[in-house]
Parts: C-alpha cells; structure tokens; sequence
C-alpha cells in the first residue's frame, strides 16, 4: 500500500507517524540515483557510499527539517551535494598539506568494479566511461555539479536551482561553462 | 528569448550530453539498507546517550559543588591565616594610673614595680615611711590586699664581680637564646614576651677585648695601692 505513494506522502507518513517503512521505502527509491550522482561528483566509490549512508541517517534524524512545499527528490539531492562538497573540501585541505602528491594524469586507468556498474557494461566501454569520469573530475567543482545534476540525473533548471540554491540564470550558465569544459577535455573521445 | 539560447546550447553539447548519458549508472551495495538501519540504530543509542548525559543532576550541579568545595578549602586556610598575634611593640602602653587601679589590682595577682623606674613607687616611699633605701636586687610588689611588700629580683648577675667567661660559657650551654637579645622598650621586664631575639655567636675579639680591659683595670688598681702604700 506504501509502495503506491509518492515521495511527499511517503515522507509526510514518516513524519506524522514515524512510519520505518516509508522510509525504507525513501531509502530503496533513492539509494542509486543517490551513489550515481555523488559517486559522479566526487569520483570514489566507498566514499560515495558513505556519503549516501550519512545522506539517509541526517534525513532519518532531521525529517522534521523538510517543508512539504519543496519536492522530496530536491531536499535529499540538497543534502547529498552539501556532503559531497564537504568531502571534497577536506580532500583539497589533505592533498594540500600532503607531502606525497601524486598527479593524477600519471595513474594507469584501472577497469571499473562490475558489482557497483549495471550489468550491461562491457569493458571496453568501462574504461571509456572511466576516461570520462576523469575528464568529469577536472571540470570546476560547481559546474560539475549542475553539470551531472542535469545531463546524468536528468533534472531540470529549476530543480537545479531549488538543489543548489541558486538561481536559474546562474544553474544555466555554469551547466554552460561546464559542458565547455568537459568538451574540450573529451574532444578526443567523442571523434571516435 | 533566454530559453532559446540555452536550447540551442544543449543541441550544440549534444555529444557531451550523449556521452554522459550513456555512462554507467552506479549502484548501491547489496547490503546498503542493512548497514544504513544498523548505524541508524547506533546513531540513536549514541543520541539518547548524550541527552541523557546532558540532563544529570550531577552535570548541573558539578560547577556549583566544586565552587563549594574551593570556597570552603578557602575559608580555612584564610581562617588559619588571620589568627590573631598581637605585637607587642605595636600595643599601646598602658597608663600607670590604670594599672594602679582597684579594678586592675583585682583582675592581677601582683604588679611588679621596678623600683628604677616606678617613679611612682619612690614617692610613696620618701612621703610615707622614710624607710631604708631598697637594695638593688629588691622591687616593690602591691598585693592584692593593697600592701606594698619587698621582693627579691633574680639578677643575672648575684654578686658585683663575676667571671665573665664562665658565665658566658654557662648561659651558651643553658640558655643560648638568652645571649645578645634585643629588647623592645624600657620597660620590658613588666610583660612576658620573649621575642624578638637575634642569635649571634660571641665573638672571639669582644671576649678578648673585655678580658684585656679586666686585667688593665686590675692593674691599674695594683699599681694605685702600691702608689697609696709608698
């Protein structure tokens, strides 16, 4: 019966009467949209779990922080993004302070878990999507962002401006300079 | 206007956009839900740990206890402190007058007059009695039936000529704190405080000096009664 609901009714179920179900059901609907978009932002994949996972336990411990006026799918990318963001930061102050930095360009490409991919993925076309992830990695942290939020999760501007909270002139000009960005780093890929 | 241009921007990322799209969707863990309800559940136990620590009593009244306790220590150690010692050279004298009265004669068994310097004391004995003149090593003491009677004073010294060497020697083995002490005021033999002593060893030279002026004072008194004699 759950099941049929929507995300705002599932989560009004949970916050009037702290229904676990309505939220294992949040947390099955959203787990994978989830671990692509951050595993896309910030490229690691045990951290993106773990973000995920602190994702769902702040909206477990602070459901009474979201409005019913705002979509559900905007509030938890909202919180994924923040995390996300704050985990790339700590990772800059580390390599900043770190006396054994590596270049990353100098890393051998390394073929991609299957277990985390869907199965339909070949090898061939593991490591190019693993060159693109690297390319999606060198955009700018907050074209990257919109960038993966709208052409990977397939959201729209205005979504995009609830999530990151700015407004819809700002999300289309950063998707713009982002997509720029990314097409230059990929212009060797995309001739083939 | 401005949709437009952006509509025609996604039709000139076109490639970009299909490359991002055909990527791979990522998954979540198999046991994903399973690790999320477990530290889900720690989380709480965590929480509910921390309210409760937060509401003790104890943790309200810790501040307030130990300020008690330092308070306390405090009024001790200060009461330990000001105890009270009067110093004797800051005391104001008393008159001769209110120590001659009847209420001060009750409250004290005997008053002690050195008859030098009890001025007093000689009047009374010119004006009343003309008794003998008082030796040197007698006082008069008032009794409490208002009687004047004599009493004999211990002098350090019993007769006019002494060994001085002996006695310095005596009184360093017996009473060394007796040697040189420094007396505050006149009229210190009339109270009991014995303060204020400086301990200084007796010093070859003085020793000597006073031994050599004892024999020049001898022979000079040798030489005058020979003088007197011829």
């Amino acid at each position: 019966m759950l099941f049929s609901l929507s995300d705002e009714n599932l989560i009004k179920e949970f916050q009037d009467n702290n229904t676990i179900e309505a939220y294992e059901i949040l947390v099955k609907r959203y787990k994978d949209p989830l671990i692509n978009f951050v595993y896309r932002f910030v490229g690691d994949k045990d951290v993106c779990v773990d973000i995920v996972q602190d994702t769902m336990i702040k909206f477990y411990l602070n459901k009474d922080s979201y409005k019913s006026f705002a979509k559900f799918s905007t509030w938890i990318y909202t919180i994924a993004g923040n995390l996300a963001k704050n985990e790339l930061k700590r990772r800059k102050r580390r390599t900043i302070y770190s006396l054994n930095q590596h270049n990353e360009d100098e890393k051998s490409i390394q073929v991609e878990d299957k277990s985390f991919f869907t199965p339909d993925v070949t090898a061939d076309s593991s490591i190019k999507s693993e060159i693109i992830q690297r390319a999606l990695l060198k955009v700018k942290t907050v074209y990257r962002e919109v960038v993966i939020l709208r052409d990977i999760e397939g959201f729209s501007y205005e979504e995009i401006a609830d999530i990151t909270n700015l407004s819809i002139g700002t999300v289309k000009s950063r998707i713009n300079r982002g997509r720029t960005q990314l097409q230059k780093l990929l212009k060797n890929i995309y001739r083939e | 206007m401005k949709k437009n241009f952006y509509d025609k921007d996604e039709e000139k990322f076109k490639s970009v956009i299909d490359i991002l799209k055909s990527l791979p969707r990522a998954q979540a863990p198999q046991n994903f839900e399973h690790r999320l309800m477990t530290s889900i559940h720690n989380k709480n136990n965590s929480l509910k740990e921390e309210i409760t620590e937060n509401y003790t009593l104890f943790k309200f009244l810790k501040p307030a206890l130990t300020v008690t306790v330092i308070a306390v220590i405090l009024f001790f150690i200060g009461d330990f402190q000001t105890t009270e010692i009067s110093n004797p050279l800051l005391v104001e004298p008393k008159l001769r007058e209110e120590l001659s009265s009847t209420s001060e004669i009750g409250k004290q068994q005997k008053k002690y007059f050195v008859p030098s310097e009890n001025q007093m004391a000689s009047k009374q004995k010119t004006e009343d009695t003309e008794e003998a003149e008082i030796p040197d090593n007698y006082r008069v003491v008032l009794n409490e039936n208002d009687v004047l009677s004599r009493e004999k004073i211990n002098l350090p010294f019993e007769d006019k000529s002494f060994d001085l060497d002996s006695k310095l020697r005596n009184s360093k083995v017996s009473q060394p704190t007796n040697e040189n002490r420094a007396l505050a005021g006149s009229n210190t033999r009339t109270f009991d405080f014995d303060g204020f002593f400086t301990r200084v060893p007796p010093e070859r030279r003085v020793i000597d000096s006073l031994r050599h002026l004892q024999d020049s004072l001898l022979k000079a008194q040798i030489e005058y009664l020979q003088k007197i004699r011829k």
